[in-house]
């Protein structure tokens, strides 16, 4: 096995560890910013997010972006972000960055994309002309993003996929991750993760990390997951991939950031998360609260004077009422700034409390407080139930904030 | 709420300030003043957070009615008023009636109503609904309700309705506002229609003369928009010289719409007091950066000691003569004292009810031509890969810390950070151009200042 990038970019430090379940209090050191896990990245998908300065972002305590390397490699372009000396520069945020292979946006976003061993072949949206993403071209152009944490190529197949094609897929990954490590040109300052995939296969996942654990990573993200699968499914791959992943590195899991999986996610021991949700559902009207969803459009909103959220220290509850907001929501972009910042706020606030919780050893009981809040009457979801009693914490539906 | 002129020996246009602001003693507003356009109750584009980064001062607001008429309902709950409704409690709130950044349809006011386009669709206002709805929003400053449904095209029985209908509404909203308890703290304003004819002017400023309101809107030139940037100061000088010259002189001017910068000042020198900011948020909405001189340049500019002997020579075709301003020391004299220069006179003996001459005057390569001096385009490809700032002198925000190529970027990806950032250095370079005009009426250099501001700016 080839083993490149001797030189890591990256270091990883447990600071604390649950004792009950696998979640996990760590330190990850990138050139840019020594990023607190778990953490939750949102998704500045262009070189932006959603309407926010850098500046704010750092005032909400944001550690690490995402960038979405299809999007920046066709606008601006790898020349133009070169030219700026890197994404960091072009868009001044001076903390970490993470980008994609490009590869998962080019399956969902394209119809016509073809994937075969050389790379994934796609019709430009643009002009119409015949693309081809190769291992080595993406790794090209997120070498000159420049962004801390890079991502290889992955040969993506839907997660409902069944049969042969998900072994090859899981094959492929780890052929194109030797590919992308052999193009690697920055790793003094880039660290690339492999995928871990496999599908819904217990025995596939466990050939795909044994696999990949061969290779000097600094990292490992876990993909294929989050795609329109059952939960019962989804908890049982995390549980199996974070077993079976080495302990002292980060474990990045794709795509997901529904603050119940966050929670149950991060007790299953995983340290990284990105969602474009938090950001997304704000231009709809739609904020977070530690009780749920309010969707501001909503009449019963119109004059109710109170903030989003009395215990929230964001800049809009510090000011907004519900009812103002009600006023402007979906209409001046105003409102969606005002929500991308309490959403973004609490999603932090969120990781923040998973953090502190670890370190203090009181995990298990901060995810039962935070169970009964959001689900009152306490019928939790079967797959929570368990996915947490595989991890040693007991959800009580007869007294849920009861300490063992 | 007090207006009070300066009366600067050496200083000859209006320069002057409002304070003790019932709901905010503490704040005191210099004239000539921007007043920050806020639809739908917040600037475009800016949260309260990020108008911190722009300026701590707390600029005072302009808050249309028709952007905020939805919110009627909720704001009468409430019972505090529009500026502590929209979370700006802190700021002076001025209510127009219309949108000065959005074309106004024209022809759906009739005989006892106007029409406003809220989000939900037309509403019909009289006087009474009018009123009910100022009570509930409780601005520190407002307008009566009025007909300004006329422009350069207008005809004369048109202008003559749009009189008569403003003056029978400013009574009843004057008689309302007298009358209210909660409005005891808010100015009223009287609105002089009479679109370009100059007896119609006359005739509506001479009625609201005697009423003892704050000031004055002078309305009725145009159906707000984008092309308002495109007429000429020699299209509406006589009519706003007209205009004034009825009104007494020490009473507050606001004019709505978004002028370009090169007409602002010579209404200025008519004596103008107060514009609102429709014209950067316009320019912003067309992916335009303002880069045009927005403060004496000390290098290449005569200084003041100059401008005396410069001042008959118009240097730019947009440059307006000095002898037709409106003296402002005069605020003790009544005002039909006032001095009017023969030409004038002569004007409205011949003008009675006839659109303006001048009706057209402003070509397209004219505002194209305009509009190269005053910004830049940032969807120009040319700025992809120009990390520069938008403006090196710029101390804003967005040009201490980000580049045309990145906002290229934003603009050319629909991001909401293009805008923002675009919203962030167009007001801050607009606030500082007001605050360079007041300090040239204090320095008597106006005359520089207008020639920088009409000068190509070669900073691209």
């Amino acid at each position: 096995m080839p083993v490149i990038g001797k030189k890591t970019a990256l270091r990883f430090q447990i600071k604390a560890k649950c004792k009950v379940s696998k979640a996990r209090s760590s330190s990850m050191g990138v050139i840019h910013h020594e990023v607190d896990t778990p953490v939750f990245m949102p998704v500045g998908t262009q070189g932006t997010l959603k309407g926010l300065l850098p500046d704010q972002l750092e005032a909400l305590g944001c550690q690490i972006m995402l960038g979405n390397t299809y999007h920046l490699g066709t606008r601006p372009g790898p020349s133009v972000i070169m030219k700026a000396g890197g994404l960091h520069k072009f868009m001044n945020w001076n903390r970490a960055l993470l980008t994609d292979s490009g590869g998962f946006q080019m399956v969902s976003l394209l119809k016509l994309a073809e994937i075969t061993e050389e790379g994934v072949k796609f019709q430009s949206p643009y002009n119409g002309s015949e693309v081809m993403l190769t291992p080595e071209r993406s790794i090209e152009i997120q070498n000159s993003i420049g962004a801390d944490i890079i991502m290889q190529l992955d040969d993506v197949v839907r997660t409902t996929t069944t049969g042969p094609r998900v072994e090859e897929a899981m094959l492929r990954t780890t052929r194109w991750l030797d590919r992308c490590l052999g193009a690697h040109q920055n790793a003094a300052t880039q660290s690339i993760f492999p995928i871990v995939q496999g599908g819904l296969s217990k025995a596939l996942r466990t050939e795909s990390v044994k696999q990949l654990i061969q290779r000097d990573v600094p990292g490992f993200a876990i993909g294929g997951l989050s795609g329109g699968e059952s939960k019962n499914d989804f908890w049982k791959m995390v549980h199996l991939t974070t077993d079976l992943l080495p302990e002292d590195k980060p474990r990045y899991l794709m795509g997901v950031g529904f603050a119940v999986d966050l929670v149950v996610c991060c007790a299953l021991g995983v340290d990284m998360f990105d969602c474009v949700f938090p950001t997304r559902t704000a231009r709809f009207g739609c904020a977070l609260t530690c009780s749920g969803q309010l969707n501001l459009k909503q009449k019963k909103y119109a004059k109710d004077f109170q903030p989003i959220d009395e215990g929230c220290d964001c800049s809009t509850c510090e000011r907004y009422t519900r009812a103002y907001l009600h006023t402007i929501v979906t209409v001046e972009p105003v409102a969606c700034h005002l929500l991308s910042v309490h959403n973004i706020a609490y999603q932090l606030r969120l990781m923040l409390s998973i953090r502190e919780s670890i370190e203090q050893q009181r995990f298990p009981e901060f995810v039962c407080k935070f169970m009964a809040n959001i689900y009152t009457n306490k019928e939790y979801p079967q797959w929570i139930v368990d996915a947490l009693a595989a991890v040693n914490i007991h959800l009580d539906p007869a007294d849920p904030t009861a300490e063992n | 709420m007090k207006f009070i002129l300066s009366s600067v020996a050496s200083c000859s246009n209006r320069i002057g300030y409002i304070k003790d602001i019932e709901r905010l003693p503490g704040l005191m507003l210099e004239t000539p003043m921007l007043l920050l356009y806020a639809k739908g109750g917040s600037i475009p584009h800016l949260t309260y957070e990020v108008l911190q980064m722009v300026t701590k001062d707390k600029q005072p607001l302009h808050i249309p009615i028709s952007t905020v008429a939805h919110c009627h309902e909720a704001v009468t709950a409430f019972r505090k008023g529009i500026a502590d409704f929209t979370g700006l409690k802190e700021y002076f709130t001025f209510c127009s009636i219309h949108d000065p950044a959005v074309a106004t349809p024209y022809g759906f006011n009739d005989k006892n109503t106007i029409s406003i386009w809220p989000r939900n669709g037309r509403k019909q206002l009289d006087p009474d609904k009018y009123m009910d709805m100022i009570e509930a929003f409780q601005p520190d400053m407002y307008q009566a309700l009025c007909d300004g449904d006329t422009d350069l095209k207008s005809s004369k029985k048109r202008i003559h309705k749009s009189i008569d209908k403003s003056l029978m509404f400013f009574e009843k909203c004057l008689e309302r506002h007298e009358k209210s308890e909660v409005l005891k703290k808010s100015a009223i304003l009287g609105v002089v229609e009479g679109g370009y004819s100059i007896e119609g002017r006359e005739k509506s400023a001479k009625y609201l003369a005697d009423f003892p309101v704050f000031g004055y809107v002078i309305d009725g030139l145009h159906k707000n928009g984008p092309d308002v940037e495109n007429l000429t100061f020699e299209d509406v000088r006589e009519i706003l010289e007209e205009s004034l010259k009825h009104l007494p002189n020490e009473k507050f001017r606001i004019l709505h719409g978004c002028w370009n910068p090169g007409t602002v000042l010579s209404m200025v020198e008519l004596g103008i007091d107060a514009f609102d900011s429709s014209y950067p948020y316009t320019v912003t909405e067309r992916g335009g950066a303002l880069i045009f001189q927005n403060c004496i340049n000390n290098l290449n500019i005569p200084s003041s000691a100059t401008d005396a002997l410069n001042a008959a020579e118009p240097v730019t075709d947009i440059e307006l003569k000095p002898e037709t301003s409106i003296s402002a020391q005069s605020s003790s004299e009544p005002p039909e004292k006032k001095k009017i220069s023969t030409q004038e006179a002569s004007h409205a003996e011949e003008d009675k009810y006839v659109v303006s001459k001048t009706q057209g005057h402003t070509t397209e390569s004219q505002s194209s031509r305009l509009n190269k001096i005053y910004e830049l385009s940032l969807l120009d490809e040319k700025y992809a890969e120009d990390f520069t700032p938008l403006s090196r002198s710029c101390s804003c925000l967005t040009c201490q810390k980000h580049t045309r190529a990145y906002i290229h970027h934003l603009l050319q990806t629909h991001e909401l950070l293009g805008p923002v950032l675009l919203t962030i250095h167009n007001l801050h370079h607009y606030m500082e151009f007001f605050k360079s005009i007041r300090e040239a009426i204090k320095s008597n250099s106006l005359e520089s200042l207008k020639r920088c501001v009409n000068e190509r700016n070669d900073v691209s």
